[in-house]
């Protein structure tokens, strides 16, 4: 069987002054028909420019130095700008990460699907264009296509967004369809449909996929075959069993092993009292009601996991819990005191008993100042003399994982990983009775992601770290927490120890949850032969 | 560092040495002028010639006989000095009201907008006239009408920079820590705006140059003899069909320091945001 896309030796130059001198150097691959191949790998990869390479439509300062890339045998490296624009839509579709970005907002998404064939099909008649626009709607299983293809993107879910995507992906029933990260961005039940929907296709139309994904849990649900990339360069390709469970490379066996198993890890119940009790607290935006009478404690030196998908109310929870947002009703009780009613000089004194880990870890640092200043003023603010505060601050930035000579950088000097190792030694420099972390370890790549939460769990068996731990992944849930508090439309629909939660969930939300994090059977699979293997 | 990336460009580098030569001016204007700007000599001395005593005027003389170069490095110090004063002074209203508003939001933000708003929906030049002609014309005034009428432009720019930036998390970090509100506006929110607050400042002293020129032109400006170029257009309007360098270099003076700073503040625009994309 010949191959839809085949790439050669392909050299793609990044512009003078990078950190490194290709961003894709010498890969070669195929896809072939029916197939779905993945590209995985973290950021700065190559995985991204890679696929938009195929497209003829690198970046900006970007260029492709040598190398082929023949579709359907014909070299397209060399073809004029217009033939690549006709071929574009029609023999080679893209599919992107945000379906909302990817989507004209002022226009409706049935004239949107209808454009596609406007431009590769002038000569159709508008009623066939509008029938076909309906039928890869209700291809795409789209509920009531007539009345959605009047609505406008902000009116359907972002699930919803990306199938108007894929239909306009898929209008002309392109030969290679290239997906880049298009389930990253979507709850994970959306995304188990998703990835349904893109098998389906496959199965029925027998193009070629290839799919840019970082998540090794989509790997093992969607891949026939996988491409393991690292600084630009492929350090793998094989069958999805051969990489997934007999991986050749060092770097492929690193990454594996970093991915958070939905295995809860067992920890003793210390029956320890509770330092954070939080009775029927509600959050209220004019008539919508964020958060609905949560009531759970978090015993000292425990961690509770807050999980939803988004919208669930979860992060308005931990806000309103650090009075970043003044909660509707219900107690928040820290050392006995309620929390949701200090008034503003009591409330600025125990401010420092209960601290943020935050999400970004570029947006939660000030450009401006440097480590040390931060972690001092910190120290300082939790009731130290700033003698006692440095020399707090060089503790616990040892504490953290990073060199002394940190504390006098600013926060561009450093990394997505280290900055939230920053960002974990502020809280801490409060000296706090808790530590609430909003999807902490969201944005980071599984290899620090597991670093950090590695760190986390050190701290917290050294000094009786206590944590809510806000997440939409159920997997890092299970790594960091004792309990898991699972939330839907504002409420606490199950409540539990992590083991039973992912093992025996009695809600059927939670078991669909279960069910729908990514590569849950392979995990299944490995986890049986570690057990074996023990 | 976004300086020395912005001079780097030709055009912003003549926009800055245009600027430093009339700051130059301003500042050693008693070295550099050749004459006293007061003294009369011989009146309508044409440029690049001799008076009847064998002194040479580069750019002629007034019809008082007082030396064209002398009084515009001499009006240099004084559209230096007021422009610089009066900017900073808006600066500082600016940028107080800003940060309360966009920090604070609700009841504070409203009124302060309120009244930015009521101020802006004046035009400019009638609410110069009206504060020089009820406080009458004395530098301090020329501040207090600039101040009056730039601040709210500025207020409006710091504000919406203020709220984008009380949205990232660092601010919410130091919220959590019981930092206090005015620490919060200083160290973590004015010190991330100042990118387009200091290209907004070269054209604004440029603005304000101008419109001292204007006032001047007027007769609203700095009280005779004071040396000031929107004066000397206004003295030499009258015979400016017969004697026209008497408005030229004035002119040239106003618009060659308005397009230095221009020139600078685009250099330090495009600057910035190659600095943010690096």
């Amino acid at each position: 069987m010949t191959a839809i896309v085949e790439i050669t030796d392909l050299h793609i130059a990044l512009p003078k002054g990078a950190d490194r001198h290709w961003a894709v150097e010498a890969v070669s691959l195929a896809v072939a028909p029916a197939e779905i191949l993945c590209v995985v790998g973290e950021s700065g990869s190559g995985k991204s420019v890679l696929a938009s390479a195929i497209m003829g439509a690198l970046p900006r300062g970007l260029r492709r130095a040598s190398g082929n890339i023949r579709f359907k045998g014909e070299e397209i490296t060399r073809l004029p700008e217009s033939r690549l624009r006709a071929m574009r839509g029609r023999d080679v579709a893209m599919i992107f990460q945000e379906p909302m970005a990817s989507l004209n907002p002022a226009i409706r998404v049935g004239r949107q699907i209808e454009e596609v064939f406007e431009i590769h099909a002038p000569a159709m008649a508008g009623a066939e264009r509008t029938s076909r626009a309906l039928d890869l709607m209700r291809e795409m299983r789209l509920p009531e296509p007539a009345a959605m293809a009047r609505r406008f993107p902000h009116q359907l879910s972002g699930g919803q967004c990306q199938r108007v995507v894929i239909a306009m992906a898929l209008a002309f029933t392109p030969a290679l369809l290239i997906a880049d990260e298009p389930t990253t961005a979507l709850d994970v039940t959306t995304q188990a449909r998703i990835l349904d929907l893109i098998r389906n296709l496959r199965a029925e139309h027998g193009q070629g996929i290839l799919f840019v994904t970082h998540d090794f849990g989509v790997v093992a649900d969607i891949a026939d075959r996988v491409a393991v990339m690292r600084h630009g360069r492929l350090v793998e390709i094989g069958a999805v069993e051969q990489v997934l469970n007999d991986p050749r490379h060092d770097y492929t066996r690193q990454l594996l092993a970093a991915v958070p198993s939905l295995t809860p890890r067992v920890r003793a119940d210390t029956g320890a009292a509770p330092a954070l009790r939080l009775e029927g607290v509600s959050k209220n935006f004019g008539t919508v009601r964020a958060v609905d009478d949560v009531t759970f404690e978090v015993p000292r030196g425990g961690t509770v996991a807050i999980v939803g998908e988004s919208g669930s109310g979860k992060s308005t929870l931990a806000k309103a819990v650090i009075r970043l947002l003044e909660p509707s009703a219900g107690r928040v009780l820290v050392e006995d005191a309620d929390f949701a009613r200090l008034g503003r000089g009591e409330l600025m004194r125990r401010r420092r008993l209960v601290q943020m880990i935050f999400q970004d870890p570029h947006g939660s640092l000030n450009p401006n100042r440097t480590v040390g200043d931060v972690l001092t003023r910190a120290g300082v603010l939790g009731g130290l003399a700033a003698g006692g505060a440095r020399a707090q601050a060089a503790e616990l930035i040892e504490l953290v994982g990073l060199e002394p000579t940190a504390l006098q950088r600013r926060p561009a000097a450093f990394s997505g990983g280290q900055r939230q190792r920053i960002g974990i030694a502020r809280a801490l420099a409060m000296r706090p009775a808790i530590v609430v972390a909003d999807e902490s370890v969201s944005a980071l790549d599984v290899s620090v992601q597991k670093q950090v939460l590695e760190l986390l769990d050190r701290l917290q068996s050294r000094g009786g770290l206590t944590m809510l731990f806000i997440t939409h992944d159920l997997r890092v849930a299970a790594q960091i927490a004792d309990r898991i508090a699972v939330m839907q439309r504002g409420r606490i629909v199950e409540f539990g120890r992590a083991v039973q939660i992912l093992l025996s969930p009695e809600h059927p939300y939670t078991a669909e949850l279960v069910a729908a994090a990514p590569g849950r059977a392979w995990q299944a699979r490995r986890a049986m032969a570690s057990t074996e293997t023990l | 560092m976004t300086l020395f990336r912005a001079l780097r460009r030709p055009t912003a580098a003549f926009g800055a040495v245009v600027v430093v030569i009339w700051v130059a001016c301003a500042l050693f204007a008693g070295l550099l002028a050749p004459y006293d700007p007061l003294i009369s000599t011989t009146a309508l001395v044409e440029p690049f010639s001799r008076g009847p005593d064998g002194k040479l005027f580069l750019l002629g003389t007034d019809m008082l006989g007082r030396d064209i170069l002398s009084r515009l490095i001499f009006g240099a110090r004084t559209v230096v000095l007021w422009a610089g004063l009066a900017t900073a002074t808006a600066y500082v209203v600016g940028i107080v009201g800003g940060l309360a508003a966009g920090f604070y939001r609700g009841a504070v933000d409203q009124i302060l907008s309120f009244a930015a708003n009521v101020i802006l929906s004046f035009p400019v030049l009638v609410l110069y006239i009206l504060i020089i002609v009820t406080l009458g014309s004395s530098g301090a005034n020329i501040v207090l009408a600039v101040t009056f009428a730039s601040a709210p432009a500025i207020f409006r720019i710091v504000r919406a920079l203020a709220i984008e930036i009380r949205e990232q998390d660092f601010v919410n970090a130091a919220i959590t820590q019981g930092e206090g509100a005015i620490r919060i506006m200083l160290f973590d929110i004015l010190p991330n705006a100042t990118g387009p607050l200091v290209v907004d400042a070269c054209l604004r002293v440029g603005y304000t140059a101008i419109t001292i020129g204007i006032l001047g032109f007027l007769g609203l400006g700095l009280p005779p003899p004071t040396p000031d170029w929107g004066t000397m257009v206004n003295e030499g309007r009258a015979m400016a069909m017969v004697f026209p360098y008497l408005v030229i270099f004035p002119c040239l003076a106003i618009s060659s320091l308005m397009l230095g700073l221009s020139l600078l503040a685009d250099g330090l625009r495009e600057a910035s945001r190659e600095g943010s994309r690096a």
